[in-house]
C-alpha cells in the first residue's frame, strides 16, 4: 500500500497540543479547560494599527484564543517550534494595552471590554532559541514549553513574567505529560501549505466525492474553493494569490480525472461511478485502486516540484507569473483507457 | 405442524399478530421436541435490526427481492424467491433510523439476503453493532444469561496469545463464568462476547427467551407473546443501542465555525486498548481495504513507525472521517453529520479482532458503561 509520509512541524504539534489544552479530550488533562479558560478561538486576526484587510500579515494573529466570560479575561498564546519575531510581540502588546481591539471583530471569546484581563504568552518547543533571543531583546511574555524529549509542558520562569490572571498560572504550577499528540484537528499548520499539498488534494478528492454522492437533488455542488475552507479553515491565513494557486491546482487534478463542460454537474462524479457485484467503481477501478493511484501520483508530483524546486506557490506566482500545471503522468497511474474515459 | 413460513400480511396489526402465533409456536414446538426428546431444528423468529441513512425507495435489493406494500408506508414485506420457494419477511420501519426485518427463515438464508443489502456500498444501510461491551452491559441487566465468545487474532497481533478462541456456553445463569472468563489471565485476552441469550419478563407470568448477536440479530427462541418481546426489543434498540449513537454524533462530531478566527467545536473519541497493537501497518493496510466488514477505503499517512493518521472513507454513507492510530490507542474525529454507527462498528470489529479489552471513550468517560 502506497504511504505518504507526513512530518509535522513543531509549529503544528503546538497548535494542537493548544487545543488538548482548552478543549474536552482524552490526550492529555485540559488544564486551562479546567480552570476556566476553553479554547474559543485559533487564529484569530486582532486587528492594529496599519492593519490591511486581506492582508494577514499586518493584523495581530494570535495561535490560540481562550477566554473566561465569568472572569472577563482573555489568554492569548502564541505557538513557536522557532525563535520570536519582535514585531509580532509588538502587536500582541499593542493589543494587551487596547482591550478595545478585541472588541472590534467577530468572534467567540465573549468577553467585554470594561475591566477585561488580557494575558499572552508564548507556547514553545526550543527553550533555548527563546533565551537566545530573550538575551538580546526581552520578551515581555510568560513562556510555556514543551519538552518534547521528556513528554511533558511546563511553565518556564526565566524572564520572570508572569500571567496576570493567578487561575493561568496554577494551570502550569507543575510539569503536565504529554504522553503524545495526535494532530486529528490540525494536521499541518497555517504556514506549511506548501509541504504538504499531495495530502490537501486527496483529501479533497474524498470531499469531493462524499459531497457528490450525498448531493441532494436540486442542489449544487459546493465549490473547490468551499470544500477547502470546510476542511481546512486554517487555509484563509495564506495569502490570496497562494490560495487561488492553490485551487488552480486543486482543479486541474479534477478537471483532468473528472472533465466535465457543465459548471452545474462539476464535480459531481456520479457519472464516473459505476457497481458491480456489490462494489463501487471510479473510473472503472474500484474505489482502492482508484484511490492508490491517486495517492502515488501525488507523491510523485510533490517529489518532482521538489527536485525542480518549485517549492512554493509564492515562488512559482512570482517566477513566472502564471499558474503552474501540475506535472503528474495521469496515463502512467490510471492507464490510458481511464483517462480517455467514455461513458458509453 | 410447525409454523413455517410468515404469510403476507397487509398492517400492523395483522404482523403482530403473525408475529404472536410464530412465538406461540415456537414455545408448543420446543415442548413436544423436548417431550419427544428429538433435537431437530427449529424454525426460529427472527429479528435483524438494520441501521439506515436511507428511505426504503433507495434501496436497489437484489433481483430475488421485492418489496411488497401493505396498507402502511412504513411496513414492507420483504418477498424473497430462492430457486421455487417464496418466503415472506416483515420490514417494520416505524424508526426510519433503525429498521427490524422479522423472518422465520433460516438464519443462514436471511442473514445472506440482509448482507447484500446492507454491503452494497450504495445502500447506506449498516448492521447495528452490539459491541463485546453493550452486549456485556446489556446481559448485566439480566439475572438468567448464556453467552457465546468469539475472538479472531486477524492482525496476528502477538501481545494477544491465540489466534482463536471460541466459546459456547448453555447454562441456565452463565452470568460468573462470563465473568470469571473475561478476568482470566489467558483467556481473558480473547474474551469478545459475540452473542448472549437472556430471559426477559416484564410482567411475572410471560417471557420471551431471545439470543442477541454482535451484528444486531436477535433469535426468539422460546417465549409467551409478542409484546413481551417488543418490549426487549424496544430496551434493546431504543433503550440501549440508538442512545449511544445519538450521544456520539451530538457530543463527538466535530466542525470549525468560522469567524475572524476559527473554532473548534465537538470532541475527538478514541478506543483504548489493553493490549498493544504489535502491527500497525498490516492493521492500517487491513482496514482501508474497502470491503466487509469494516467498509473503510481511504489514505493512510505515517508520522511515525507508532503513529499512522488515516484520512478515511466509510462506504456505508460515503462520508469521510479521520483516525490516528498508535499501538495503545485510536483516535477518532468524526465531522459533524457524519453516522455515529460508523464508529461503534469500528469499536465492535476492535474488540472482536484487536483487543476484546479496549474501551470505546471520550471526553474522559466511558461511552459504554460496563
Amino acid at each position: 500500500m502506497v504511504m505518504q509520509l507526513l512530518q509535522p512541524s513543531d509549529h503544528t504539534l503546538l497548535l494542537n497540543l493548544g487545543i488538548f489544552l482548552g478543549h474536552p479530550n482524552d490526550v492529555i488533562s485540559p488544564v486551562l479547560l479546567q480552570k476556566g479558560f476553553p479554547l474559543k478561538e485559533l487564529s484569530l486576526r486582532i486587528p492594529t494599527p496599519g492593519y490591511k484587510p486581506g492582508s494577514p500579515d499586518s493584523a495581530a494573529v494570535p495561535d490560540l484564543g481562550y477566554s473566561s466570560t465569568e472572569n472577563n479575561a482573555v489568554l492569548l498564546l502564541e505557538a513557536k517550534g522557532g525563535g520570536t519575531d519582535d514585531n509580532q510581540i509588538e502587536r500582541f502588546q499593542y493589543v494587551q494595552n487596547n482591550p478595545n481591539t478585541l472588541m472590534v471583530k467577530r468572534n467567540n471569546l465573549d468577553v467585554v471590554s470594561k475591566n477585561l484581563i488580557i494575558d499572552f504568552g508564548l507556547l514553545c518547543s526550543d527553550i533555548d532559541k527563546i533565551k537566545q533571543n530573550h538575551n538580546q531583546t526581552a520578551i515581555p511574555f510568560p513562556v510555556i514549553f514543551y519538552d518534547k524529549k521528556n513528554k511533558n509542558l511546563r511553565y518556564e520562569k526565566f524572564n520572570t513574567i508572569d500571567f496576570k490572571n493567578n487561575q493561568i498560572s496554577s494551570a502550569f504550577s507543575s510539569p503536565l505529560p504529554v504522553p503524545r499528540l495526535p494532530i486529528l484537528f490540525i494536521p499541518f499548520g497555517p504556514t506549511e501549505f506548501n509541504e504538504n499539498m499531495p495530502y490537501i488534494v486527496k483529501n479533497l478528492l474524498m470531499l469531493v466525492f462524499e459531497a457528490s454522492q450525498n448531493l441532494k437533488k436540486f442542489k449544487r455542488m459546493p465549490t473547490i474553493e468551499e470544500l477547502l475552507l470546510i476542511r481546512f479553515p486554517m487555509l484563509r491565513m495564506m495569502g490570496k494569490e497562494e490560495f487561488d494557486q492553490l485551487v488552480k491546482i486543486t482543479n486541474t487534478v479534477l478537471e483532468k480525472l473528472f472533465p466535465d463542460d457543465s459548471i452545474a454537474s462539476r464535480y459531481s462524479l456520479q457519472k464516473y461511478i459505476s457497481h458491480k457485484k456489490g462494489k463501487l467503481y471510479l473510473r472503472k477501478m474500484t474505489l482502492r485502486k482508484f484511490l492508490e493511484r491517486l495517492e502515488s501520483a501525488l507523491i510523485d508530483y510533490e517529489n518532482n516540484r521538489r527536485q525542480t524546486k518549485q517549492v512554493t506557490f509564492a515562488y512559482n506566482f512570482s517566477q513566472q507569473d502564471v499558474l503552474p500545471i501540475p506535472e503528474i503522468n495521469f496515463e502512467k497511474f490510471f492507464g490510458k483507457d481511464a483517462i480517455d474515459y467514455d461513458e458509453n | 405442524m410447525g409454523y413455517e413460513i410468515l404469510p403476507k400480511i397487509a398492517s400492523r396489526k395483522q404482523m403482530y399478530s403473525q408475529l404472536d402465533l410464530a412465538i406461540n409456536n415456537i414455545s408448543q414446538e420446543k415442548e413436544k421436541k423436548d417431550e419427544e426428546n428429538t433435537t431437530s431444528q427449529r424454525k426460529y423468529l427472527k429479528a435483524l435490526i438494520i441501521e439506515s441513512n436511507s428511505t426504503i425507495n433507495q434501496i436497489s435489493p437484489d433481483p430475488n427481492i421485492v418489496f411488497l406494500p401493505t396498507s402502511e408506508e412504513d411496513i414492507k414485506i420483504l418477498q424473497i424467491t430462492r430457486k421455487d420457494n417464496i418466503s415472506y419477511s416483515y420490514l417494520d420501519m416505524l424508526d426510519p433510523r433503525f429498521w427490524i426485518l422479522y423472518s422465520l427463515d433460516t438464519s443462514e438464508d436471511i442473514k445472506r439476503e440482509v448482507k447484500h443489502l446492507i454491503v452494497k456500498n450504495n445502500s447506506r444501510l449498516d448492521y447495528a453493532w452490539f459491541s463485546s461491551s453493550l452486549l456485556q452491559s446489556i446481559s448485566s441487566r439480566y439475572s438468567k444469561t448464556s453467552f457465546s465468545m468469539k475472538f479472531h487474532n486477524t492482525f496476528e497481533n502477538e501481545n494477544i496469545p491465540m489466534k482463536k478462541l471460541a466459546i459456547r456456553l448453555w447454562a441456565e445463569d452463565a452470568s460468573e463464568i462470563i465473568d470469571n472468563l473475561l478476568n482470566n489471565d489467558y483467556i481473558g485476552k480473547g474474551a469478545c462476547i459475540s452473542n448472549i441469550e437472556i430471559e426477559h419478563r416484564s410482567r411475572p407470568d410471560s417471557f420471551v427467551k431471545t439470543r442477541l448477536s454482535m451484528e444486531g440479530s436477535i433469535n426468539i427462541s422460546n417465549g409467551t407473546s409478542v409484546d413481551e418481546f417488543l418490549d426487549y426489543q424496544q430496551k434493546i434498540v431504543q433503550g440501549h443501542y440508538k442512545p449511544i449513537v445519538e450521544h456520539i454524533e451530538r457530543d463527538f462530531t466535530t466542525n470549525f465555525s468560522l469567524n475572524e478566527g476559527f473554532s473548534i467545536n465537538g470532541n475527538l473519541l478514541s478506543i483504548k486498548l489493553q493490549q498493544k497493537i504489535s502491527n500497525i501497518e498490516r492493521v492500517v493496510n487491513d482496514i482501508l481495504k474497502g470491503i466487509h466488514p469494516f467498509r473503510f477505503v481511504g489514505f493512510a499517512n505515517k508520522i511515525s513507525d507508532e503513529d499512522y493518521l488515516l484520512n478515511v472513507l466509510d462506504l456505508h454513507t460515503f462520508s469521510h472521517f479521520d483516525l490516528e492510530i498508535y499501538p495503545d490507542e485510536i483516535f477518532i474525529n468524526l465531522p459533524q453529520g457524519s453516522c455515529g454507527n460508523s464508529a461503534l462498528r469500528l469499536f465492535a470489529l476492535c474488540q472482536e479482532r484487536i483487543d476484546p479489552k479496549a474501551t470505546l471513550r471520550g471526553d474522559g468517560n466511558a461511552i459504554i458503561a460496563t
